[in-house]
């Protein structure tokens, strides 16, 4: 009588969809994060994996533009390489296996993204100047990592094809390697403050390295 | 072609008024927004025009396949070159790239057919208007080569004709392109961009060579 669910919607209408749903995801998870503790720098870790996970698969309509490497970036400012690793490696797997696809190539994506991480963290200094993020630097940092992270994936032909097409490959992607790259410097210039702002609420305060627990017992 | 050049001109014009009046801390915001709404709009486009260019071509490093479409790599190719007092009436700009399957694939505007004469001086370094028949296999005679690759063209626009002498085969006419009584023009054959040192009927080819037919001189 009436299908609701068979609606055929064209890029456009689907990328409308996903921007609202993002747009709920992001505006819920922003009115909880005002009652977070100060220091649950581990709960920041799980919203922003839920945020590039989401961010990930709602823009895959667009080609290539997605915030994963951006969020990844300011991971590795604000809360250190390690941290932001795992966020990659988190981030990578599940957007991967809920809709991208799974494969070899997710290893390279997961050491990619958390390079990007451990760049964010070796270069945090240089990227923020009196507490307050440089955006325009991290916008060139995010658009070199598009061109960096896809060529860190690219590598992974080489698990079936020989060394001497990897230089086609990689020069039949660049279009593609500049839609990640473009996407990349959007993304920073319009998330890295309040994304920062946010990390900076909840971010690791140098000496929290308490007693661990298991040593009392 | 020229959709894209006014998208781009467009924004390009766009960033320019913006840079000024716009407040610094907006700027990066607007211009990278702008970018990415007309990246998206022209990705398409783009992205046709990226794999239609070179880039799916075999890299120039002095082999018999450069310029010729990837995926032909390893097979037999034949190419026609008419030149410019002979125009084929289909094939006049640039180099058609037909498959095995009489289909075209895409047209190289560039390519030369690495052609040198006996003394080792280039005649190729002007593109070839032509076409190239390539991904066939199994043939160890040019002649046969030549009669089934232009057999697979659906309107025989490149039609074959030919005298069988004392020394086997000759071919006076390709593609209603027909030598000069005089010998003022004629066909020449080359293999892997080299003048061929025997006729076709007794030119023996290998799994990867490229047979090239050029109205000469």
């Amino acid at each position: 009588m009436f299908d609701a669910h068979n609606i055929a919607l064209s890029t456009a209408e689907t990328l409308l969809l996903n921007a609202a749903i993002l747009g709920i995801i992001i505006f819920a998870l922003l009115k909880a994060e005002r009652k977070l503790d100060e220091s649950s720098s581990w709960i920041m870790l799980g919203v922003l994996a839920i945020f590039a996970i989401a961010g990930r698969i709602l823009f895959e309509p667009l080609p290539n533009i997605q915030p994963v490497t951006v969020i990844v970036l300011l991971t590795g400012i604000y809360f250190g390489a390690p941290r932001a690793f795992a966020l990659a490696g988190i981030v990578a797997l599940l957007s991967n296996l809920l809709v991208v696809g799974h494969g070899p190539w997710t290893l390279f994506q997961v050491i990619g993204w958390g390079g990007v991480g451990i760049t964010g963290a070796l270069l945090s200094d240089w990227l923020q100047s009196d507490q307050k993020l440089n955006v325009n630097r991290i916008a060139l940092v995010a658009f070199i990592a598009g061109f960096a992270f896809n060529w860190i994936v690219s590598l992974s032909i080489l698990i079936q094809a020989d060394i001497s097409v990897l230089l086609p490959y990689i020069f039949n992607g660049l279009l593609y390697d500049f839609y990640h790259a473009a996407g990349n410097l959007a993304f920073a210039a319009w998330m890295a403050v309040p994304l920062g702002d946010l990390m900076h609420r909840h971010r690791i305060i140098p000496n929290e390295n308490a007693v661990s627990e298991v040593v009392t017992n | 072609m020229q959709d894209l050049t006014l998208v781009f001109g467009a924004v390009v014009i766009i960033t320019i008024v913006i840079m000024k009046p716009i407040d610094e801390e907006y700027r990066l915001k607007f211009v990278s927004g702008a970018w990415i709404l007309a990246l998206v709009l022209t990705a398409p486009m783009l992205s046709e025009l990226w794999a239609s260019q070179a880039i799916s071509y075999v890299e120039d490093d002095g082999n018999s396949h450069d310029g010729l479409p990837q995926e032909w790599e390893g097979s037999q190719v034949i190419c026609f070159d008419f030149s410019s007092d002979s125009e084929h009436p289909v094939f006049m700009s640039g180099t058609t790239m037909i498959s095995s399957s009489g289909e075209s694939i895409s047209v190289n505007d560039a390519f030369n057919g690495s052609l040198a004469s006996w003394d080792g001086s280039f005649i190729g370094d002007e593109a070839m208007t032509g076409a190239c028949i390539g991904g066939l296999s199994g043939y160890t005679n040019g002649f046969g080569l030549t009669l089934d690759a232009v057999a697979l063209l659906p309107n025989r626009d490149l039609e074959v004709v030919y005298d069988v002498g004392d020394y086997g085969p000759f071919v006076t006419s390709i593609g209603g392109v027909t030598q000069a009584d005089d010998w003022s023009s004629w066909w020449g054959l080359y293999i892997n961009g080299a003048e061929a040192p025997v006729g076709i009927g007794d030119l023996q080819i290998d799994a990867d060579d490229v047979i090239t037919w050029r109205i000469e001189p």
